[in-house]
C-alpha cells in the first residue's frame, strides 16, 4: 500500500470517525483509542511504515504546543498555592513509586517513562462525570488539566539525566533558537491568514529539525508554546489555530502510532501488562485514599487519557522508533487497558 | 387576579449588565433579581476537549448569559421598562442580543407597589 494513500486514509477516517467516538452524551469505551487499532490493523498489511515515521514528529510538536500555549504566567498566578502543592506532590508520588515497580516487573530504563506517562489523567472521561461548577469540583478539574505541565518537565528532567550533556545543551539551544525565531516571525506578520500558514511551517521545521537532531519535539514544542503565550502579539489566536481540529489530529496521530509502532507480544513478558495496570490502579487508589482527589469516585481518575501515549512515543522516538519494540508494545496496551477500566466504570458508577 | 407582572430580559451582551440596570432603576423599578444563565444553543454545542482542559478552566466562559428577573406593577410599567432598555441597550429583533417579555401574577406576597 501506497504510503500516501495511508496517509490521506487516515485523515478520512479520523475526520469522520470522531463523531461518532465524542458523542456529548457518552464516550466510547476506549474514548479514542480505537483508532490506534486502526493503525495496527494496517501495520500487519504489506507496508513499510518507515516512510511515514517523520510525520509522527510534527504532531509531538502540535501536542507540546498546545500544552505550552495554555501556561500563561498571568493566568498561573491567579491559581491557589494548594494546587501547586497538590500537583507536585500528586506528579512525585505517582511517578516515583510506580517507577519502582515497574523495575521490579522488569522493565529498565523505561520505567520512569512509563510511570510519567501513567501520571496523566483523562481529562476528557473525569469533566464529562465532575459536571459541577463548585469550588472543590473545579480545583479537582484544574489538577487534573495541569498534569500535562508537570509531566513533560518530568520526562525533561529525565532526559537531562540520561544524558545530560546532549539534553542540555542542545536542547536548551533548540528551545531557545526555536522560540525566538517563532515569536520574530509570526510578530511581523499582519493577517490572520499568514499566522496560520506561519505556524504550521514554524511547527513542521522545528519538528523534523528535533528528529534529525534526535531532540524531542514534545518538550521542544511546549517552551515555545509557552513563550509565544506570553510575549506574542498573537498568542490567543495561535491558540485557537493550535486547539482547533485537536480531536481529529489527534486520532490521525493514533493512527500514524499504532500504523508505525506496530504491536509484539510475547507469551512471558506480556504477563507484565496485567501488572503495570494493577501497579497504576494501586497507586491511584492509594493517592485517592490521602486525600488529593476526595470525593469523587475513584473510576474518574483512572483512565490515563491520550497525553500518556504522547510521553510514550516521543521517548520511542528517542529510542530510535522501532517497529515493534517488545516494551512499547507493552506500555501501550496497559495503558489501553487502563483507559478501558476507566471508562467502562466510570459509565457504571455514574448510572 | 392582580395587575402585577413578572418581567424577566435575559442579556447575551453582559458586558452592557450595568446599562441595562440603570435603564431599569430610571423608570422607578427598584427592585430587580440578577441569574447566571446559559442558552440552550451553548450547551449543546460546548465540547469537552482532549488537552485544553485547563485554558478551558482559566477562561471558564459559563454561564454566558445575564437575566434580570423583576416583579412590574402593571402592563404601562413592564413596556415603559422594556422601551428604556431597547433605547439604551440596542435592538432585540437583531439576533444575539437577547430576549425579553413579562407573565401575568395571580399571587404574591412579600411585595408591595
Amino acid at each position: 500500500m501506497n504510503s500516501s494513500l495511508v496517509f490521506v486514509l487516515a485523515l478520512i477516517l479520523a475526520y469522520t470517525g470522531v463523531f461518532f467516538i465524542f458523542k456529548r452524551e457518552r464516550l466510547t469505551l476506549l474514548a479514542g483509542f480505537e483508532f490506534l487499532f486502526i493503525g495496527y490493523i494496517l501495520y500487519f498489511q504489506d507496508f513499510d511504515a518507515s516512510t511515514l515515521k517523520p510525520l509522527l514528529y510534527p504532531f509531538l510538536c502540535w501536542m507540546g504546543m498546545l500544552i505550552g500555549l495554555q501556561m500563561r504566567f498571568s493566568d498561573l498566578k491567579k491559581l491557589p498555592k494548594s494546587l501547586y502543592t497538590t500537583l507536585i506532590s500528586f506528579t512525585l508520588l505517582t511517578i516515583i513509586i510506580p517507577t519502582g515497580l515497574f523495575y521490579l516487573i522488569g522493565f529498565s530504563i523505561q520505567s520512569v517513562v512509563m510511570a510519567i506517562a501513567c501520571c496523566s489523567i483523562c481529562y476528557r472521561n473525569t469533566a464529562h462525570y465532575i459536571t459541577n461548577k463548585e469550588r472543590h469540583s473545579r480545583f479537582v478539574l484544574f489538577l487534573i488539566s495541569a498534569i500535562p505541565f508537570a509531566s513533560i518537565i518530568a520526562l525533561l528532567l529525565f532526559y537531562i539525566g540520561t544524558d545530560p550533556i546532549r539534553d542540555i545543551g542542545i536542547t536548551l539551544v533548540f528551545i531557545v533558537v526555536s522560540s525566538i525565531l517563532s515569536r520574530a516571525l509570526l510578530t511581523s506578520v499582519q493577517d490572520k491568514n499568514s499566522v496560520i500558514l506561519l505556524l504550521i511551517g514554524l511547527i513542521l521545521l522545528v519538528s523534523e529539525t528535533c528528529a534529525v537532531f534526535d531532540v524531542s519535539a514534545l518538550v521542544v514544542g511546549f517552551f515555545v508554546g509557552i513563550y509565544l503565550t506570553n510575549t506574542c502579539i498573537w498568542k490567543t489566536y495561535i491558540f485557537r489555530v493550535v486547539y482547533h481540529n485537536e480531536k481529529q489530529l489527534f486520532m490521525v496521530f493514533l493512527i500514524l502510532l499504532g500504523l508505525m509502532a506496530g504491536l509484539k507480544l510475547e507469551l512471558l513478558s506480556a504477563a507484565r501488562i496485567p501488572a503495570v495496570v494493577l501497579t497504576v490502579l494501586a497507586v491511584r487508589y492509594f493517592i485517592l485514599k490521602f486525600n488529593f482527589i476526595a470525593g469523587f469516585n475513584y473510576f474518574y481518575f483512572v483512565a490515563p487519557g491520550g497525553f500518556a501515549l504522547v510521553i510514550l512515543t516521543d521517548f520511542w522516538l528517542k529510542q530510535g522508533g522501532i517497529p515493534g519494540t517488545l516494551w512499547f508494545s507493552e506500555a501501550t496496551l496497559s495503558i489501553v487497558i487502563l483507559q478501558l477500566i476507566g471508562v467502562l466504570f466510570s459509565r457504571q458508577v455514574s448510572q | 387576579m392582580i395587575s402585577a407582572k413578572l418581567f424577566i430580559c435575559i442579556i447575551e451582551k453582559t458586558e452592557r449588565l450595568n446599562d441595562v440596570l440603570e435603564a431599569v432603576v430610571e423608570c422607578g423599578v427598584t427592585r430587580a433579581s440578577i441569574v447566571d444563565v446559559r442558552g440552550m444553543f451553548e450547551y449543546l454545542t460546548e465540547e469537552i476537549p482532549l488537552f485544553s482542559g485547563f485554558k478551558t478552566l482559566i477562561d471558564d466562559p459559563h454561564p454566558t448569559n445575564k437575566m434580570v428577573i423583576s416583579v412590574m406593577k402593571n402592563d404601562e410599567k413592564v413596556q415603559e421598562v422594556m422601551d428604556v432598555i431597547e433605547e439604551i441597550y440596542g435592538d432585540f429583533a437583531q439576533p444575539n442580543t437577547g430576549i425579553m417579555f413579562s407573565l401575568d401574577i395571580n399571587t404574591m406576597r412579600g411585595l408591595k407597589f
